[in-house]
């Protein structure tokens, strides 16, 4: 009873010691820092002079600064009118990539391929598309319709449909995801839903939809949380003149906190942000029990190595 | 395992990578001193590698290091970045505004008591200039080097094309507005117009204009604004003429048509382009046809132009402050030869009296024979488009830009966009 | 992820009786390759837009209407965008970084995988569910202290700030090696323990070398998110020569008026990198999406 007493003990200490990689960052960098975020919200501070304690002032600045409302409406736009482009956009091409067809892997391919370039990299090709006299966009634009494009990334009205029209071109790793969960749905379904006369359509939604709703889930809540944090695209095309629509929550953080070096303020800003991560991140866990079907999840294909 | 073979060319780039590092880096035994920059690259390597060079021949025991940043608002948060972690540079080169700036939050050095170890002689220096250097009337936080002020370069090309008679010194905006009508163009016939008058910089010019026809700033007072005075009648009308340029009498494209071409007189669209002596050296080395430059236009019978320019001055974070001293001085002292190198090489106009004067100056040898007195034109009425000298300059700044996008863009009229930007000004004033 | 596809239609359901249906089938097929290839087109379109601007002379560069087939080819380009943002150095700079933040994930994570695959203690589930949880959120949230932090300990202007973060397991690699792990018997572990085998040579010897493929992918994914890095690099690096790639691509923007073909070849030099990985290691890269994608 001892002996095995020892060992249990000894169990709990190696697990914590194997765990330490993760506990010790996650406590340096994730825990304290956001518990130091909120102490710092509290105060002034410029990182020059003491910091002053304030109180609430800086969340009640917050709530009466236009820029803070106007960054919260322009990622939002940006988010929702996202989302369901790309998700339907992807879903597409994963459908027609999961058809029994030849050179999958060259397609897979080109549709992933832009996902893992640089951001910078990827926003300075965009600049240069969407530059109004010279770039491709507004040259198909006139061609095509003989109007003058307008001027994208000028022009307080097309900042955000081009940051979305932009964002279509990621759509390679929702595809994947997409692609995997397709493939993972057993052909029996569909076999048994064709004899009971299913249309195709019946198929999709009966059996499709309820089939890939984990990865869809997935897929909704990735690609929120990269929209909410847009920054290197828009600090990279649209930083230089601080126009309106490409006042992105997180440009609008870092500003205040390393143009203006406020730092309380902005770590006020953040801990709003974190709030509403928090919230739209369990208002979608809570809707999920309703619509993503669990049962028969499949495995990934983790034995191709 | 293809994992390894990703690993291998990780490592493989790092290591070429360490070793180019290891070749580089051999007896670092002098004075090293830190020169941070916010030029092109034609100013880079015209005029800043030259003058490292000749500077390390002279003092063998030091090594001047070059670095960059080309765009000022990045540069100035870089460097904010870098006086916090208390890993500036030595010697930097701030602009007007951001040395005041700098100077109020003790992050730069006093040079006074250099100056009198050295008994340099101030007054060789315009005297309105190098008060736009002091802090609290006392405290000389950096040398003067240069003064910003605007002209007009132009296209002789493009304009004997059109057959336009050249630019002069003694124009005023309506002599400019009639001579740039003749100047758009479509010059290939395909119904689009390609040429344009000038380029223009919205967000510095208009301040000088501005000043022009009020003889008012935006505040009331340089250091202690506690008025907003672009809400002034005058001031609007004067901020409209500037929008009308573009708008009304359709001289150039808005910064959103142009896209992000930085220069559409580099680029050959635009005859003229309002700016400084910092693009001298850059047509200089990459443009091809033949230009020269005339006197910033002047509003009736006044003129007016930029006083402020950039200064160098020695941080506070620097190990070696009489080191760095004894560059500035290479660099900006009185006829330093750092100085005569600058004007050699073309850049800058200067802030001592006798050197605007030197045939170095206004004839430059091996240099395209310019206009030079130009950019002297105005000075009777200095002013600085940074406005105000204070802490919170940035923030108004970029309230400023963003409100008059839509003015630029002929969406709104000046009258508009001052009427929504005055609470945010007013805000910044009381300290909200 | 297996190559080989049931034969589907649009609902994903498969053709049983084909010859019937051939025309049909047919005639969709043809509507498949047609969307595909088109939209493979469309997102080709802007790389070949960036590479043959980068080949360019300026004049075509700056042409109206656009020249689609560069005339002459100019690589000097490339020459001058090497020279204008100091390659070499950016290169070992993000190297570097890139290279100790692979290291560090692949011991951290696999390390603490195996801590929460294996051993059981006290408050298991709950750390584990926090970990889960911090995959959602943002480091932007903790950004100001963090720079602060650095500050004090005076690691700013070097690359500790984007080193030591990432020696430390990211919840989402430490999620996906605990999955792969619990995938393997642990008969085994339960055979080095009876050979004498401590808890470390275990790992060691068992389950690490049987997580290569999880090991691969993590590896992947860590040289993408760090290569790709800019706010962190702008956030935390100031002066010009620990700038990273991305720092000097960034900068570069203002160094050019006009010159977009520079920019573009610049831009080109930039991209290559993760691309030749990216071809070298595709099946870790749709694997990891794929596998990330089905157990999150």
């Amino acid at each position: 009873m001892k002996k095995l007493s020892v060992m249990r003990r000894k169990e709990i200490v190696a697990g914590f010691l194997f765990i330490m990689p993760w506990l010790l960052g996650f406590l340096a960098f994730t825990l304290g820092p956001l518990i130091a975020s909120f102490i710092i919200s509290l105060h002034k501070w410029d990182l020059l002079n003491a910091p002053r304690f304030i109180g609430l002032q800086n969340y009640r600045v917050m709530l009466r600064d236009p820029n803070f409302w106007n960054s919260l409406r322009v990622t939002a736009i940006y988010s929702f009118s996202r989302l369901p482009l790309t998700l339907t956009l992807s879903l597409s091409i994963a459908i027609l990539l999961n058809q029994k067809i030849r050179c999958l892997g060259l397609f897979r391919t080109v549709y992933y391929l832009p996902t893992v370039l640089p951001l910078v990299a990827s926003s300075m090709l965009w600049m240069w598309i969407f530059n109004p006299q010279y770039g491709i966009l507004n040259y198909l634009i006139w061609k095509y319709f003989k109007v003058q494009g307008p001027a994208w990334l000028g022009d307080e009205r097309f900042i955000l449909p081009a940051f979305i029209l932009m964002s279509l071109w990621w759509i390679g790793s929702n595809m994947l995801v997409y692609l995997g969960g397709l493939q993972g749905i057993p052909t029996e379904l569909y076999e048994a839903a064709e004899i009971d006369g299913a249309g195709m359509f019946a198929r999709f939604r009966h059996i499709t939809l309820p089939m890939i709703s984990p990865v869809l889930f997935y897929n909704i809540i990735t690609t929120l949380i990269n929209s909410f944090e847009t920054f290197t695209q828009v600090y990279v095309m649209a930083g230089d003149i601080p126009r309106r629509n490409a006042q992105f929550y997180i440009m609008n953080l870092y500003n205040n906190a390393f143009r203006f070096y406020k730092m309380g303020y902005a770590s006020a800003l953040a801990w709003a942000f974190f709030l509403v991560l928090m919230v739209f991140t369990l208002l979608i866990f809570k809707s999920s029990s309703a619509w993503v079907y669990y049962e028969g999840t499949v495995k990934g294909g983790e034995k191709n190595g | 395992m293809k994992k390894w073979l990703v690993l291998l060319v990780v490592v493989c780039l790092l290591v070429t990578g360490m070793a180019l590092s290891l070749s580089g880096s051999a007896a670092p035994k002098k004075v090293q001193l830190r020169w941070y920059l916010r030029w092109d690259n034609a100013r880079l390597n015209n005029v800043a590698q030259p003058i490292k060079e000749e500077y390390e021949k002279l003092n063998p025991n030091v090594e001047i290091i070059i670095e960059n940043i080309s765009n000022s608002n990045e540069y100035h948060m870089k460097l904010q970045t870098m006086l916090v972690a208390n890993a500036a540079p030595d010697v930097i080169y701030p602009a007007t505004h951001q040395a005041y700036v700098l100077a109020a939050n003790k992050q730069i050095i006093d040079l006074m008591p250099f100056v009198k170890k050295d008994k340099i002689d101030l007054n060789v220096y315009i005297p309105e200039v190098l008060e736009l250097y002091k802090y609290n009337k006392t405290m000389l936080y950096g040398l003067p080097i240069d003064t910003a002020a605007f002209v007009i370069f132009y296209n002789k090309d493009m304009f004997d094309a059109a057959g336009v008679p050249y630019p002069t010194d003694d124009m005023n905006w309506e002599d400019f507005i009639e001579l740039g009508k003749k100047l758009v163009k479509d010059t290939d016939g395909d119904g689009k117009i390609d040429q344009w008058a000038f380029h223009f910089d919205t967000n510095t010019v208009w301040q000088v204009i501005l000043y022009q026809m009020t003889g008012e700033l935006l505040f009331d007072d340089l250091y202690n604004p506690k008025k907003f005075l672009l809400t002034n009648k005058n001031q609007i009308e004067a901020l409209q003429f500037c929008a009308d340029l573009i708008h009304k009498h359709k001289l150039t494209i808005s910064p959103a048509q142009r896209g992000n071409i930085g220069d559409m007189f580099m680029s050959g669209q635009a005859a003229m382009n309002i700016i400084g002596h910092w693009r001298v050296p850059t047509y200089n080395a990459s443009v091809k046809f033949n230009w020269d430059v005339a006197a910033l236009p002047q509003a009736g019978k006044v003129r007016a132009n930029r006083g402020d320019g950039s200064c160098f001055s020695i941080t506070k974070s620097s190990k070696n402050p009489q080191a760095a001293w004894e560059f500035v001085k290479f660099l900006a002292g009185p006829n330093a030869p750092g100085v005569r190198k600058l004007l050699a090489l073309g850049q800058m106009v200067p802030s001592q009296e006798a050197l605007t004067k030197d045939e170095l100056y206004l004839k430059t040898p091996g240099q395209r024979l310019i206009n030079k007195p130009a950019f002297l034109v105005g000075r009777e009425n200095m002013m600085t488009v940074y406005q105000p000298f204070t802490t919170w300059y940035s923030e108004a700044e970029t309230a400023m830009r963003a409100a008059f996008v839509p003015l630029w863009e002929g969406q709104a009229t000046a009258e508009q966009v001052v009427k929504a930007l005055a609470p945010q000004m007013e805000a910044l004033i009381a300290g909200k | 992820m297996a190559d080989h596809v049931h034969e589907t239609k649009m609902d994903g359901s498969a053709v049983s009786t084909w010859s019937k249906k051939s025309i049909r089938h047919r005639t969709w097929m043809a509507f498949v390759y047609t969307v595909l290839i088109l939209g493979g087109i469309i997102i080709m379109i802007p790389l070949y837009w960036t590479l043959s601007t980068a080949v360019k002379e300026l004049d075509q560069a700056l042409a109206f209407p656009p020249v689609w087939i560069p005339n002459p080819i100019v690589l000097g380009n490339f020459v001058e965008a090497l020279k204008a943002m100091d390659f070499l150095n950016q290169l070992k700079n993000t190297g570097i970084i890139t290279f100790f933040g692979i290291l560090g994930q692949l011991i951290s994570s696999s390390l603490a995988a195996y801590g929460f695959a294996r051993f059981r203690f006290p408050g298991r589930h709950v750390l584990f569910i926090i970990a889960l949880s911090t995959m959602m959120l943002p480091f932007h949230v903790t950004i100001i202290p963090r720079f602060i932090m650095f500050q004090k300990l005076g690691w700013l202007d070097t690359f500790l700030p984007l080193i030591v973060p990432s020696l430390f397991a990211d919840a989402l690699y430490l999620f996906l090696m605990r999955q792969f792990i619990m995938t393997i018997p642990v008969e085994m572990d339960e055979a080095a323990r009876i050979d004498g085998c401590s808890f470390f040579q275990t790992f060691y010897r068992i389950i690490l070398p049987m997580s290569k493929p999880a090991l691969g992918i993590v590896a992947v994914f860590t040289f993408l998110s760090r290569w790709k890095d800019f706010m962190g690099p702008l956030i935390y690096i100031s002066s010009q020569r620990n700038y990273t790639l991305a720092l000097g691509l960034n900068a570069l923007r203002h160094d050019f008026f006009v010159e977009w073909n520079l920019l573009m070849a610049a831009t080109t030099i930039v991209m290559l990198p993760p691309v030749i990985i990216f071809f070298l290691a595709q099946r870790h890269f749709i694997q990891g999406v794929v596998v990330t994608g089905l157990k999150g």
